[in-house]
């Protein structure tokens, strides 16, 4: 017969270890519960195991029997699948890059504003109209006081245009070739958002590594830098690398930003010195010698700003539409302007390019710079609004008319007019006014519907990687809940075993 | 998506998603029914967008040639019928002139004939000044004033002249430009050829009682009136073939249209069964979810 002597009060020391755990197991679903709609929160869950067993020697003082001593909470563990985590975040780059391009589009294409017949290919059909209206009726001031009226129409119109755009411009990062201007646009938001991401990182890291060290799993601190992190990826496609002690390396664009518990590197933006100068500023580390790193980000909300602001030539982005609008504009006003050179009036006077007054239909405001697109110094020539007759209509043919001057019903420089819309510009990659906006029009549709596209199909990726990492991290209510009645019912049981035992001691004790 | 366990959460926002991209769909096909067009951005259609841009301008250019065409309709119709009145002055000169000529008639009824010639020769002089809109007819490019001044005998014609290479013209398609006016020297002369020179000496010999003479002016009143019935037929020609322009213009119109149609049109009984049919998704989701989603295991504990 094998004989176990505990100690006196043992059955009291394995149930009040029962009721630590239950009560850790309730105040865990606790936790839980409080959080399940926190963002970025991962389930927690205990761990227990068996206490150590009581192993008493026998009278021959060897061990033969071991005695459970009840429950150890073994941990508290965070329930994450960091395979997900890395995947998801990788994701969240290109969903970043694809939602601000597209939502840019958007803006785009309400600018552009066709199909409509309020747009600009509207407006230069019925600029033609007029023209063709003065062909047929030269001598009419009425015709030539509407061909006015379209001009202003037409140059209304690609104006507005024009300055939307360049407003939406500085809007998404400012005035590319003034530094000062760069904080206040959406790209200088975010990098000074980011900034200040890349030190909360750093300084999380901190935390972590003193917590780390002590022994104890950092949970939550792990889920608020975790949530950092994504937040970062959504800016910019950031390359996460973890270092020993649960610490994190972030580099962007092949520079390390963060490393560990150090903060290396911010970014700051410069004007830009090369190529695209005009277009948009450069994306430079602050500290270390200022490596410009623009074009090494490939993703992320900061790349949707920068390629759509006009960084990437090959989308219809707001530079690119603004510069096509313009050399349209240009070429135009250039052709009516030389066709008005051209000819004669209604009295039969020229209008060389000499002539200050009468020489141009459209003229640039002096305020323009020399250099840059034109289009929003370009205006009607306010003269011939007054007088319609100057505009030159008949053709300069002394070979016919020994005079010089063919009539008032001569319309062969109307003809000229009427001609531009048919002309091919090489200006304007070789085709007419209409085409070039139409294919201007169509590509800007092509694009935006990728982006589109591109997002719809993105969403669907990162909400199945959500689902999978809430499948493994995120809180289900239903479970928690079966998981406080199991911790209740356990903290019950626990209670009736000190109960129980309360009676044996007292039984024991009465006997005395 | 086949996930074994369910966050509560993500079930919410899933369940969010789903509703947000039902409404989007509606609200896609309520802006389709609303305004009527497939086409409303450039991305929604960009192929169909280049289309219907292209087409657009079909559609105006012809409307701006139909509209040129009718211009010159009315501009050739005025010069129709003034050729016709032409043609009936040369008859009556001709009927006039046969008169004259009669041996019978004598010089007092010569004298009176002569009179009625030079009526007629101031009617064709107003007919020469001729005009629509202000502008002169048959004055050539010099539309502003009146081609032809009559001082006594000598008639000057002062517009544009039909040997020059240039005259009034209107653009009727794509590559056609067509003359619309009949030079004045061509149809009326003035007083040293042609039939206002015809018509003065026919007054002079009768004045004079020669009935030579006026035999002699008979015969060219009959070569002016064969040039003048060319020049008509001419302007018949011409209004015809415009005429011809603008059906088939009108015709390419209605093509045009119907491509337009065709792309921007949205076929409404589709868009309405499609909007139907979204609207019953959404309702029955709005349904399901409102059943599923507050199931609690709270509920029974």
């Amino acid at each position: 017969m094998i004989m176990i002597i505990p100690p006196s009060f043992f059955g009291f020391q394995t149930a009040q270890r029962a009721l630590l755990a239950s009560q850790a197991g309730l105040n865990i679903v606790n936790h839980n519960i409080s959080n399940a709609n926190t963002d970025g929160y991962t389930r927690q869950r205990l761990d227990l195991s068996t206490s150590s067993p009581l192993a008493p020697p026998n009278l021959q003082g060897q061990i033969n029997l071991q005695l459970g001593q009840g429950v150890d909470i073994a941990g508290i563990t965070r329930i994450r699948d960091t395979f997900l985590d890395n995947q998801y975040q990788k994701e969240l780059g290109t969903q970043g890059e694809l939602t601000k391009g597209n939502e840019i589009f958007n803006q785009l294409e309400s600018v552009v504003d066709e199909p409509s017949s309020t747009g600009l290919a509207n407006s230069i059909q019925q600029l033609f109209a007029s023209v063709s209206d003065m062909r047929n009726n030269p001598q009419s001031l009425p015709a030539r006081t509407a061909f006015i009226q379209k001009m202003v129409d037409l140059t209304q119109v690609i104006k507005n245009q024009g300055q939307q755009l360049a407003d939406l411009h500085k809007n998404l990062i400012g005035t590319a070739g003034d530094a000062s201007s760069f904080p206040t646009s959406q790209l200088g938001i975010s990098i000074t958002d980011l900034n200040s991401k890349l030190a909360s990182i750093a300084s999380y890291n901190k935390q972590i590594n003193a917590i780390t060290s002590s022994g104890a799993p950092p949970n939550d601190l792990l889920d608020k830098r975790n949530q950092l992190v994504e937040q970062l990826s959504g800016f910019a496609d950031i390359d996460v690398k973890p270092l020993n002690g649960e610490q994190l390396q972030i580099s962007l664009g092949g520079q390390i930003l963060v490393r560990g518990t150090e903060l290396l590197d911010t970014l700051s933006l410069t004007v830009n010195a090369g190529g695209n100068a005009a277009a948009v500023p450069a994306l430079v580390t602050t500290t270390t010698g200022g490596t410009d790193i623009t074009n090494g980000i490939k993703g992320g909300k900061i790349k949707g700003i920068l390629d759509l602001a006009g960084n990437n030539t090959a989308i219809e982005n707001v530079y690119g539409v603004f510069s096509k609008l313009s050399s349209l504009f240009e070429n135009l006003t250039g052709q009516f302007n030389a066709v008005q050179q051209g000819g004669r009036d209604l009295t039969g006077t020229q209008h060389p390019v000499t002539d200050t007054v009468y020489g141009e239909l459209f003229n640039t405001d002096s305020t323009y710079s020399g250099s840059g697109p034109k289009l929003l110094f370009l205006k009607v020539n306010p003269n011939f609004k007054l007088n319609p007759d100057k505009i030159s209509l008949a053709k300069d043919d002394t070979t016919i008319v020994p005079s010089g001057f063919a009539g008032v019903g001569d319309s062969r420089n109307a003809k000229a007019f009427a001609d531009i819309r048919t002309t091919v510009f090489s200006g304007l990659s070789n085709s007419t006014l209409e085409t070039f906006h139409q294919s201007l029009v169509s590509r800007l549709g092509t694009d935006a519907r990728s982006y589109q596209d591109r997002l719809d199909s993105q969403d669907t990726v990162i909400t199945s990687l959500e689902g999978r990492r809430q499948s493994v991290s995120g809180v289900n209510l239903d479970e928690e809940s079966l998981n406080l009645l199991k911790f209740q019912r356990s903290f019950e049981a626990a209670s009736r075993m000190v109960k129980a035992f309360n009676e044996v001691y007292q039984t024991i004790l009465n006997m005395v | 998506m086949n996930i074994g366990r369910l966050s509560t959460s993500f079930a919410l926002q899933q369940a969010q998603g789903w509703l947000q991209s039902n409404q989007s769909k509606l609200n896609k096909l309520q802006e389709k029914t609303s305004t009527g067009q497939n086409v409303n951005r450039p991305s929604d259609d960009p192929l169909a967008l280049a289309n219907l841009l292209n087409v657009n301008q079909g559609i105006n250019h012809n409307e701006q040639y139909i509209k040129n065409i009718d211009v010159g309709l009315s501009e050739l119709q005025s010069t129709d019928s003034a050729v016709g009145q032409v043609v009936d002055i040369i008859n009556r000169a001709s009927e006039l002139a046969t008169q004259g000529a009669n041996v019978t008639t004598g010089i007092n009824g010569m004298t009176s004939i002569s009179k009625e010639i030079d009526l007629l020769t101031n009617q064709l002089v107003q007919l020469g000044n001729s005009s629509i809109n202000g502008v002169y007819l048959f004055a050539g490019v010099k539309t502003s004033a009146a081609p032809f001044v009559r001082t006594a005998d000598v008639v000057t014609y002062s517009g544009t002249l039909s040997t020059e290479a240039y005259q009034r013209e209107i653009d009727i398609d794509n590559t056609t430009t067509t003359t619309l006016n009949t030079p004045g020297d061509r149809l009326f002369g003035d007083s040293t050829s042609g039939l206002l020179k015809v018509m003065i000496d026919l007054k002079n010999n009768l004045a004079a009682g020669s009935t030579t003479d006026t035999r002699a002016r008979l015969d060219e009143l009959k070569t002016q009136l064969e040039s003048t019935l060319s020049i008509q037929s001419e302007v018949g020609a011409n209004i015809n073939r415009l005429t011809l322009t603008k059906d088939r213009t009108n015709n390419s119109q209605d093509s045009f249209a119907q491509l337009y149609a065709g792309i921007q049109n949205v076929d409404m009984a589709k868009t309405i069964t499609d909007l139907r049919f979204q609207e019953q998704i959404q309702q029955t989701s709005l349904s399901v979810l409102g059943r599923v989603l507050p199931k609690s295991l709270l509920d029974f504990i």
